[in-house]
């Protein structure tokens, strides 16, 4: 049993209710999936304290982690831009989309802007191929995309119109 | 107006396109007025590329691309008796364009034999009683006065078929999990669609719940399973909140639970959801991810019917396959034959995508030609374009050109053509479409979703990469595809599981049927301003002479004290001459890495 540094209990302090629901191994990914949903990454503290609730080594927990897209290690934006690239959105042009996110923002997929408000990364098929390209903007779905019309909506993003 | 019912397609495409305010706008507005009309929320109506879509009854009146400033005149025309002429479906016909009032007209659905779809688009899908008036739950109530040996058989002598793209006879399936000895046995329901460019397991899902329910009851009843699973992908927000609400109303009336409809029969299920895992599609990847692990790739065998879930027997099926029961059981065997062709009986659900007129979700017998499903469903190429190719089977699948638009969607001849048909994913790519580029794309695709288990797909996708840049940089030649072919058929004999045992097969297809695309870049080339290199040497090289002493195949040259030069052409891209510089004067080609980042 380890002893927690002081940061990673203040980490998994606000997470007590998600974490104390871990029994089993097989809870291991949908308990992952709520701290991903409530905090945007994977704390590290909650891989130390899995891992002793669990009995599962930390090395397993880091594996699972960094095998499934779903969870991330480091802080995502606070708009989180996903670019449809699956394989009616490429041939509709979904390279445009990431373009347009590339001159206004200054990222590409993978990164996060220097605030911390908009990190970028691609998807595999959202199901939306009649619609395509397709972005979304934290659970927002945008559709039947263009150059110019994401342009117009990550302006609207910077200008302040979708802060909420 | 008194029989009028208003039904608004809620399918996750249309409600991207605001079918919910649309829907919420109509409500408004009956009752504003006190209408004597129903208006409704259906699951996905099909035709994906016309939403948001609108069909009034009991005319079948179909209006499309609906906004929420439409609504008053929709109103009006049923108080009027008359119809919204701006919202028809038009459709473009060689003989000039024609405004079609109903769903019968339009050629999209006319061509189709809507089985499984039948209640997508009909029903409301959070509503039990709209499923049990529909012949909901008949299979099910005739299956617990039944013999459960009896059942398989009709499943076997069906001849239905995995529609998650092996294609495995499901009978055969479900008998080897009857037979497993075991106190403890479950079945599971892949909802976990990974393919790009398909979305039709979540068009039933979201269009007909109760139907996929119903199919995995009457499973766990003949194969002696207590407990179910659907593991459905977590991108699939809309699938998961329709399936828990389904699962609860079952519940509520002993579909579902102890003593299911007072038999000694007693069985449940439970949601799982997928965490962003492509290759958790296949089985024992699935498998692994219940139980809290990666998602990689068991040895088979033992098949999950041996040893499955937390070691006990498992019977894995498809969304679609599990939907197709309870119809087989009521209808019987002869009905469900009456479909398809003597070896895939039955119906393919499929998605249609790409550059045609038409794209949504379609439902045809077995064996209907390709060439009926791009021209005659899907309109024709969009933009009077010339059609190039069909790729089915998604990132496991390939391309079918022309040549091949007579044959019939099957599991046979698609397999024999090259490519596979997979779980339903049809694209159809134009004349602007580059091969080249759309194998290149699902070498992607693949190598990112690669577990990294097994050497062949892990860093043969990697290699069969970097010859494609190499082709598509102009510094490529014959031998290089060539290349390509052999390692590809080396991947597909040897990978460990079927992600990888497929993964060649977009490129194999591109190249047997569009080699010349191939060969255009070639015959471009240039070597003296060819670009392509594994490995480059800096201006750090002090002349050391190490590199070129370890390369195994000479392909460098230089003097001692002067800045070496590696032979691109010669070059295998070993990496022992990056490893053994002793000053990092040689940098490694970003493709190299897998993240596309220089790691120096």
């Amino acid at each position: 049993m380890s002893v927690y540094s002081a940061d990673t209990i203040n980490e998994i302090d606000d997470l007590k209710e998600i974490l104390d629901s871990a029994r089993e191994v097989s809870d291991l990914i949908p308990v992952l999936k709520k701290v991903q949903d409530r905090k945007n990454y994977i704390p590290k503290g909650v891989v130390l304290f899995l891992s002793d609730k669990l009995g599962i080594p930390v090395s397993k927990i880091y594996g699972v982690i960094t095998f499934y897209n779903y969870f991330n290690l480091d802080k995502k934006g606070r708009f989180v831009i996903a670019v449809c690239e699956g394989t009616a959105c490429h041939i509709g042009g979904s390279s445009e989309i990431l373009r347009a996110v590339k001159d206004v923002l200054g990222i590409v997929p993978g990164e996060i802007t220097n605030d911390g408000k908009f990190s970028l990364e691609i998807v595999r098929c959202l199901g939306l191929c009649s619609f395509g390209p397709v972005m979304m903007i934290n659970e927002n779905e945008y559709t039947k995309l263009n150059y110019d019309k994401v342009r117009e909506i990550l302006e609207g993003f910077l200008n302040g119109e979708n802060n909420n | 107006m008194e029989r009028t019912i208003i039904k608004v397609c809620g399918g996750s495409g249309c409600k991207s396109q605001h079918s919910k305010e649309i829907f919420v706008k109509l409500c408004q507005l009956v009752w504003k007025e006190s209408l004597p009309i129903k208006v409704n929320r259906t699951g996905c109506q099909g035709f994906c590329e016309m939403g948001p879509i609108v069909v009034v009854e009991p005319k079948g009146i179909f209006y499309s691309k609906v906004k929420v400033d439409d609504c008053e005149d929709i109103i009006n025309a049923i108080k009027n008796d008359s119809v919204v002429e701006r919202l028809l479906f038009v459709e473009h016909e060689v003989k000039g364009d024609f405004k079609r009032t109903t769903m019968k007209e339009i050629d999209f659905y006319k061509y189709q034999t809507r089985v499984l779809l039948k209640r997508c688009g009909i029903i409301d899908p959070y509503k039990i009683d709209d499923y049990i008036s529909f012949d909901g739950f008949k299979a099910l109530k005739k299956v617990l006065s039944v013999n459960s040996q009896n059942i398989i058989d009709v499943i076997k002598d069906s001849g239905l078929r995995g529609r998650g793209g092996a294609g495995f006879p499901t009978g055969l399936k479900w008998q080897f999990l009857k037979d497993a000895k075991s106190e403890e046995k479950f079945i599971i329901c892949n909802a976990d669609e990974g393919d790009p460019g398909s979305f039709m397991d979540r068009t039933i899902m979201e269009g007909d719940p109760f139907a996929i329910i119903e199919g995995m009851i009457i499973c766990a009843y003949a194969t002696g399973a207590k407990k179910g699973f659907i593991y459905c992908r977590a991108e699939y927000a809309e699938s998961l909140e329709v399936l828990e609400n389904a699962l609860s109303e079952c519940r509520k009336h002993n579909f579902l639970g102890i003593n299911i409809l007072g038999s000694d029969f007693s069985f449940d299920i439970e949601i799982k959801m997928g965490a962003g895992a492509f290759v958790c599609g296949e089985e024992t990847a699935l498998i692994r991810s219940i139980e809290g692990d990666r998602g990689t790739p068991a040895a088979k065998p033992p098949f999950p019917a041996q040893k499955g879930l937390w070691g006990r027997p498992t019977n894995i099926n498809n969304v679609k396959t599990y939907a197709y029961v309870p119809q087989i059981i009521t209808n019987g065997v002869k009905w469900f034959r009456s479909f398809g062709t003597e070896k895939s009986p039955g119906t393919a659900v499929l998605c249609l995508t790409g550059k045609v007129n038409n794209t949504g979700v379609i439902e045809v017998p077995m064996g209907t030609s390709l060439r009926d499903i791009v021209f005659k469903i899907g309109g024709g190429i969009k933009n009077d374009k010339k059609f190039k190719a069909v790729l089915t089977g998604g990132p496991s699948g390939g391309c079918l050109p022309k040549s091949c638009l007579d044959l019939g969607v099957d599991y046979e001849s698609i397999t024999q053509a090259g490519s596979i048909m997979g779980s339903g994913g049809v694209l159809v790519i134009d004349e602007d479409d580059s091969m080249v580029d759309i194998a290149d794309f699902f070498l992607d695709f693949t190598i990112s979703e690669s577990c990294g288990k097994c050497t062949p797909c892990r860093e043969g996708l990697k290699r069969m990469k970097l010859l494609i840049e190499k082709i598509k940089s102009g510094s490529g030649s014959e031998k290089d595809i060539n290349e390509l072919v052999r390692l590809g058929n080396i991947i597909k004999d040897s990978a460990s599981c079927g992600l990888g045992q497929t993964a060649p097969n977009p490129v194999l297809t591109a190249i047997r049927y569009f080699r010349s695309e191939f060969e255009e870049f070639i015959n471009k080339s240039n070597f003296e301003n060819g670009s392509f290199k594994f490995y480059k040497i800096t201006d750090k090289c002090v002349g050391c002479g190490l590199c070129k002493k370890n390369c195994p195949v000479g392909a460098i040259s230089g003097d001692i004290g002067q800045v070496h030069i590696i032979n691109d052409e010669k070059c295998i891209g070993c990496g022992k001459c990056y490893s053994v510089c002793p000053k990092s004067a040689i940098i490694k080609n970003k493709l190299m890495d897998k993240n596309g980042k220089d790691k120096d």
